[in-house]
């Protein structure tokens, strides 16, 4: 029988690069399958995807050996659009994939470009709606749908090509989790009912959410797959010889640490597995209730600390009457690392904009007032020296010949002199470890050295308070954690008064934050630490969030008398150890 | 959110127009405003093209630039128009009354140059052929790029320039917004390019928009190439509507009047010389 995709010693090497993207692949998938090819930033994934159906080399040039066949056809000896009902491909970003205007006619824009008479064309476009359940959605306008819905629509327009081949490049990496949680249930429907092959990309950030679906994992680092078979295997394999530790799910990564007292042969990988092997360890001991659980974590200074940020009443209506924002108000103190998160279009980014005079308030009794700067009435020249804020994509800001002079170009605007300016930039490079790049060319570097370099470009204006927005988009958990972790220190070490972090990860605000904020619909819904705000799980749910893959496991073993507020693995790592260590006594 | 040369889905009368309809109106203003030049004429077409913009709902803020336009455009002209001066432009106003001068400027190398009423008149016609701008926004703003791609794929247009219409509509926008992201991450890093007054600093000032913008105008444009090959852009095969074209009986009416507009309007342009100066 033919598999369905079928690799063999695929090495791929683009023109314009120093080092083989793919090396030696080889890999087989079968029909029915669901695979993730998980792998950190940077390491092949999407090179690999576009593999499939061509558009490496033809697209994108370089030196391509070795034999890729789709269903038994040599994509080589195609052209792309031949492949098309062959093999599709879905990309990250649903804005650039949506080419009309009303769901019904991008959906009918692949088959309509192959031919299709207009009878089959129209069936697979109700196909397509039906499978996304997009249905009722025909005559709407893409851009009013949400992330979520905008990506099941880009999954409907490769759908409606009918394709038994379906390919994901990092498709939930911008969605909220109830997002993530729509598309993944759009792809599982897809295999199930339509018997289609799924591949998913994915760096790390989403792992869990993905794992939850897939029936293999291929683990690429460095261009080279090092394992491949079945997750809970994978995982395990990679944990144990510590490869690509950071792409694994939070639970497998927490029996890998307790594995000297939880004798398991395979790691789990999903909430209900890792419930249920650790429950089976918690009936034999008569744990009491909130057993050891941790203490909360606080601001260090407490509900003393001087308040830096202070917002009243600020609503923004948009020229077109989009209420984004609507009478908000809020306080931020000193020591805070502050998450703030809520679903696509809550209005996060345009509350973050006000902060730091991009936009200003439409209502006019509102007052935005950082460390003693009126940020309503104060020029952003003077802003930006006491909060600033980075974008989420690197390349639409890094312009200079090497990271020395991007990050010397705010002080250049701001008139200070040479002398002072290499004294800064140089302590800047020391604080953000940039030493090794300094006299590199930006667009050359990796994902995440450009995302430090623009941090680094705007902290030299030595601002105390930061705002980033979406840092961790694409980027596996090591990198988040060198990026993210290297702020909160820059916090704790007073360098900074406050970080503010707009995110969809979870994980993240769990491992860094001491307080979030929660927007919906252009209010403040919620606020509290993690802890307090993650426990509530009813109203996150309404409010397209879930807490994460740790609380969901203590709350899970709440029963057994495991705290159900526990929010990282070294929390988990320690009540399970203090409970196991207890029992030894 | 309305963005800048973007379809919005509205219930407006234009909106609900079939784009036959809308292009031969669009088209029939275009040309109007072409052979129009005589002010009485061109502002009974200005005023018909305000009250369909302002009835279409299409943002006033499209219309930034127009002003600049004017403000560059019009001077320019006038003072074009003592170079081009020349009776036979002129075939319905008396050559006596349009030869007057009005005023005198003097201007470096050139010397003095004489403004008359003819000039002024000619002046007038040539800038408004910047309402053009207008009448493409409103078509642009009520006509979704599908129903523009349908029509010129049933004209037997080349499929690559069916597409390429498409993707530029596309295009613009997701260029609009990432060239606004790079502005305000610039001005976060202490950039102000409206605060240096010297205009060749102000050209170098501007390579921090410059080099983002070239790198995202590349980018968006591979993203949506890629999107549109996996789309099975580039097959021979000939592209399907999706829609059977159907005109409702408002469309017949409106393609009928503007039809006739165009053709009376031509046949006394040609005739009468009507419309001209």
């Amino acid at each position: 029988m033919t598999s369905a995709v079928e690799i063999k010693n695929l090495t791929f090497q683009y023109r314009a690069g120093s080092a083989e993207a793919l090396k030696d692949i080889n890999l087989k998938i079968e029909e029915g399958d669901i695979v993730g090819i998980v792998g950190p930033t940077d390491s092949g994934k999407s090179t690999l995807l576009m593999a499939l159906n061509g558009i490496v080399p033809r697209s994108f040039p370089g030196d391509l050996s070795g034999e890729v066949l789709v269903n038994g056809v040599n994509v080589m000896e195609h052209e792309t659009f031949e492949l098309a009902s062959n093999v599709g491909i879905v990309l990250q970003k649903p804005d650039t994939q949506i080419f009309f205007p009303t769901v019904e006619d991008d959906i009918a824009f692949g088959p309509s470009n192959l031919g299709t008479p207009r009878q089959e064309l129209l069936s697979r476009v109700d196909f397509a709606l039906d499978a996304t359940r997009l249905r009722g959605y025909e005559s709407r306008d893409p851009n009013t749908l949400s992330g979520g819905e905008q990506q099941s629509l880009a999954i409907a327009g490769i759908l409606a090509m009918r394709p038994k081949v379906m390919a994901f490049d990092e498709p939930i990496a911008m969605l909220d989790p109830i997002g993530k949680r729509k598309v993944l249930y759009v792809m599982e429907k897809l295999v199930k009912e339509h018997n289609l092959t799924v591949i998913i990309a994915e760096s790390g950030a989403d792992v869990e959410q993905v794992v939850e679906i897939t029936n293999k994992i291929a683990v690429l680092l460095n261009g080279k797959l090092v394992a491949f078979g079945r997750p809970r295997e994978v995982f395990t394999q990679i944990l144990k010889e510590n490869v690509g530790g950071s792409i694994s799910p939070s639970v497998a990564e927490l029996f890998m640490r307790l594995r000297k007292h939880l004798h398991v042969e395979e790691f789990p990988i999903t909430v209900n597995e890792a419930s249920e092997m650790l429950s089976h360890e918690l009936r034999k001991k008569n744990v009491p209730p909130n057993f050891g659980g941790p203490r909360e974590r606080t601001t260090r200074t407490g509900e003393t600390a001087e308040t830096v940020i202070t917002v009243r009443n600020v609503s923004h209506t948009y020229p077109t009457g989009l209420e984004a924002v609507k009478k908000v108000s809020f306080s931020i103190r000193k020591g805070e690392i502050v998450g703030l998160i809520g679903q696509n279009g809550s209005g996060k980014t345009t509350i973050a904009k006000h902060l730091v005079g991009l936009l200003k308030p439409t209502n006019r009794d509102a007052t935005i007032d950082v460390k003693g700067v009126n940020v309503i009435k104060q020029p952003i020249s003077k802003v930006i020296r006491v909060i600033n804020y980075t974008f989420q994509n690197p390349d639409e800001q890094l312009f200079c010949e090497n990271v020395y002079e991007e990050i010397a170009f705010g002080l250049k605007q701001l008139r200070y002199r040479e002398g002072e300016i290499q004294q800064i930039v140089k302590r800047m490079i020391e604080l953000l470890g940039l030493e090794q790049y300094q006299y590199d060319v930006p667009d050359a570097l990796p994902t995440h050295i450009k995302k430090l370099v623009t941090i680094a470009s705007v902290l030299v204006l030595e601002p105390r308070i930061l705002i980033l927005d979406e840092p961790t988009t694409g980027l596996d958990k090591a990198r988040i954690d060198m990026i993210v972790g290297h702020l909160a220190d820059l916090v704790k070490k007073d360098t900074l008064d406050s970080l503010m972090i707009i995110t969809h990860d979870m994980d993240t605000v769990a491992q860094y934050c001491n307080r979030v904020l929660v927007m919906s619909e252009g209010g403040m819904v919620l606020e509290g630490t993690p802890r307090s705000v993650f426990s509530r799980t009813d109203q996150l749910e309404r409010l397209s969030l879930s807490p994460p893959q740790i609380m969901q496991l203590a709350n899970s073993l709440s029963s057994y008398g495991i705290p159900n507020d526990l929010l990282t693995v070294d929390e988990m790592t320690e009540t399970l150890e203090n409970i196991i260590m207890h029992e030894g006594q | 959110m309305s963005t800048f040369l973007q379809y919005r889905s509205l219930n407006t009368p234009l909106h609900r127009l079939h784009v036959v309809t809308k292009s031969i109106i669009t088209l029939t203003l275009l040309a109007l405003l072409v052979v129009w030049m005589d002010y009485r004429f061109f502002l009974f077409l200005d005023l018909v093209i305000v009250v369909m913009y302002v009835g279409a709902k299409v943002p006033i803020s499209w219309l930034w630039l127009i002003p600049t336009i004017l403000v560059t455009v019009f001077p320019l002209t006038l003072v074009l128009s003592t170079f081009l001066y020349s009776p036979a432009l002129f075939r319905v106003y008396p050559l006596a009354e349009i030869s007057k001068t009005f005023a005198m400027i003097s201007l470096p190398f050139f010397g003095t140059l004489k403004l008359t009423y003819g000039g002024l008149l000619w002046t007038a016609g040539v800038t408004n052929r910047f309402m053009a701008l207008p009448v493409f926004f409103l078509f642009v703003y009520t006509t979704p790029v599908s129903q523009m791609m349908d029509l010129l794929a049933r004209m037997r247009v080349p499929k690559g320039m069916v597409l390429a219409v498409g993707a530029m509509f596309k295009f613009i926008p997701l260029l609009v917004s990432s060239f606004s992201t790079t502005i305000a991450a610039q001005k976060l890093r202490g950039w102000d390019l409206a605060a240096e007054k010297n205009p060749i600093r102000k050209v170098r000032k501007a390579m921090p928009l410059l080099i983002p913008m070239l790198r995202s105008t590349s980018f968006v444009a591979d993203e949506l190439t890629l999107a549109a090959e996996i789309r099975g852009f580039g097959s021979s095969a000939r592209y399907t509507p999706i829609r059977e074209f159907k005109l409702s009986i408002p469309d017949y009416l409106m393609c009928s009047g503007f039809v006739v507009l165009l053709v009376s309007a031509f046949t006394m342009y040609v005739q009468y010389g009507t419309g001209l100066i």
